[in-house]
Parts: structure tokens; C-alpha cells; sequence
């Protein structure tokens, strides 16, 4: 993680992940594509996509599978796909 | 899991029973079908390699045909292809919230066209291990209000015409009378104006005053 992530107003560190990652700030190149792609449709970047940031070439088909999965055609309905993956988190007790 | 029951609550409208999935999904299940999804779902989540034939079978007595099958199944590898690279890489909460669909376009073929949305994976919740995993600071402000997102969520959302009181005292006289009369009003846009507009206007004057007198 790079320097410039803003630290908290007690001083205390930002948390982060266990390994590296890349900052928005420092993106170049196709990450900095995904980057503002995502900031375009969610408002930021989100941890669950700057984690992979070391392998830009492995987000972008990742983000295809998803939107593909749970928003292509497909037999199941939209609240019957989005059902299965809370359920599939709570299984696995995640919080997030 | 909270990101997507803030996409499943987006589907359903239904937050108590969102929040039942949350708690135990597997009595949540809406009808027989629901339920055999789920209960497949818990299965390869849990038991992978306990699944068998029959447990397909019991989609199939569902109505499910074999490409709905398929895609079940990419649904459920998916969610637990994600949760474990959250888990594996210990990845933060997102405190300043979870990205949700309100407010961006509802067709989900405008989703897809905008590549609206991105896959979510679990972050663990900040314990004994990580403590202060909280509080992150984002990366980047808020969601995005694009005039057209603003548009559509503030739109056919009619203003309250709840009547309102007001004094006819002026703000310093208040205290020091007796008796307020209060008058009913509607809130109107030209009363709005003349409130915003007056208070300029009134200081405007007081220089004005002070070097005539």
C-alpha cells in the first residue's frame, strides 16, 4: 500500500490487507482503466477489487465473469442469483 | 454477505426478510424451489465433496433445467472463489458503506450496458486478530451523483405538504413578547425564495441606512 492513503483522525494506522496493493493514486496502464471504470459504477474503488491489484490482467476477466454470472441471461432470476451469493457468504460467515 | 443482501434487498424490498437470509438462510427460503437452491448451495459451500446426484436431482424436481442448473452452480463457485480471496488476503471492511444499487439505474440491462457493479468478496470483520480493521478511509469519496443518478433519485418524490407554522415577530422580538401569532402555511416555492432572498437583501440595506443618517 502506498503512502498516500489518508490516516485516521486518531492517528491510529489504516488498516490493511496482507499484501501489497496499489493505491488509485498510483495507477497506471490497464489498472488505472479498471480503476476508473469502477469508480465510475460504484463511486470508488473497493478493497474486494484493489487486493487483486498487483494482476490487472486477472481482475478484468474476474469483473466479466461476475457481470456475466449475475446479470447475463440466464434461467435463474436476479434475486434468486443475488440470494444464493448472501446465503454463500453467510455460510461461510462473512461479514462484508 | 452484506453487500449482496444490500443487492437482494435492492431485488425483493423486503429488509426483514433480507435480514432473515442473513441469520439463517436456509429457513428464509421462500418457496420449494428457493429452498432447493439454498440447501444446494449450503451443501457445495460446506460439504463439496458430499454432493451427489440426488442433490441435482432435487433442482431438477424443482423445475430446474440443466442450464439453470449450470449457472447455480458458477453462482454458488463464484461467491465461494471470492470470499476466499477476501479471506485469504485479508481484505478491510468498507466502512464508508457498501456500494448498493439505489439510485443507479434499475433495468439490469442498463446495468450491464454501464458495467455498473464488481465483484464482492467477504471481508472478515475487524476482531482480535486485526484490530481497527474499521474506519477505514476510503479511496475515493462516495458513491457517485452524476446528474443522472441525481435525477432519478430525487425523482416523482413529491415535497411533504405538511403545513408549517411561523411567526410573524421577527426572530430578536420573539422572546420578548408575550404572545406569538402563528400563522398556517403551506411551504410554497415563492415563500422558500422570498426566505432566501430577504436575509441578503436586509443587510444589504443596513450600510446604506447607517451612511444616510
Amino acid at each position: 500500500m502506498s503512502g498516500n492513503d489518508p490516516g485516521r483522525k486518531d492517528g491510529s494506522e489504516a488498516p490493511r490487507p496482507w499484501i501489497r496493493t496499489v493505491a488509485p493514486a498510483d495507477a497506471t496502464g490497464l489498472l488505472a482503466e479498471h480503476y476508473a471504470a469502477a469508480v465510475k459504477r460504484a463511486g470508488k474503488v473497493f478493497w474486494i477489487l484493489r487486493i487483486q491489484s498487483l494482476a490487472p490482467e486477472q481482475l478484468g476477466v474476474g469483473i466479466e465473469l461476475y457481470k456475466t454470472l449475475m446479470f447475463g441471461p440466464s434461467g435463474l432470476s436476479r434475486a434468486e442469483r443475488e440470494l444464493l451469493g448472501t446465503s454463500v457468504s453467510a455460510a461461510n460467515h462473512c461479514h462484508y | 454477505m452484506e453487500a449482496h443482501a444490500k443487492d437482494l434487498e435492492f431485488e425483493v424490498r423486503d429488509p426483514a426478510w433480507v435480514s432473515r437470509v442473513k441469520t439463517n438462510f436456509l429457513a428464509a427460503a421462500r418457496n420449494p424451489r428457493e429452498r432447493a437452491l439454498l440447501e444446494y448451495a449450503r451443501k457445495l459451500t460446506l460439504t463439496p465433496a458430499a454432493v451427489t446426484a440426488a442433490d441435482v436431482d432435487s433442482l431438477r424436481s424443482q423445475g430446474l433445467g440443466d442450464r439453470d442448473i449450470l449457472d447455480a452452480v458458477q453462482v454458488i463457485a463464484y461467491f465461494n472463489y471470492i470470499n476466499r480471496v477476501a479471506d485469504g488476503l485479508g481484505i478491510p471492511s468498507e466502512p464508508q458503506g457498501i456500494p448498493t444499487q439505489q439510485g443507479i439505474p434499475t433495468k439490469h440491462s442498463d446495468l450491464l450496458e454501464q458495467g455498473f457493479h464488481e465483484p464482492r468478496g467477504c471481508v472478515r470483520e475487524a476482531g482480535a486478530e486485526r484490530p481497527g480493521a474499521h474506519d477505514v478511509v476510503g479511496d475515493l469519496a462516495r458513491p457517485s451523483r452524476s446528474r443522472r443518478n441525481t435525477r432519478r433519485r430525487s425523482a416523482a418524490t413529491p415535497s411533504p405538504y405538511t403545513t408549517i407554522f411561523s411567526s410573524k415577530f421577527r426572530r430578536n422580538e420573539r422572546k420578548s413578547r408575550f404572545a406569538e401569532p402563528i400563522v398556517d402555511q403551506r411551504p410554497s416555492t415563492s415563500t422558500v425564495f422570498a426566505w432566501i432572498i430577504s436575509l441578503p437583501y436586509s443587510k444589504m440595506r443596513i450600510p446604506e441606512r447607517n451612511n444616510s443618517s
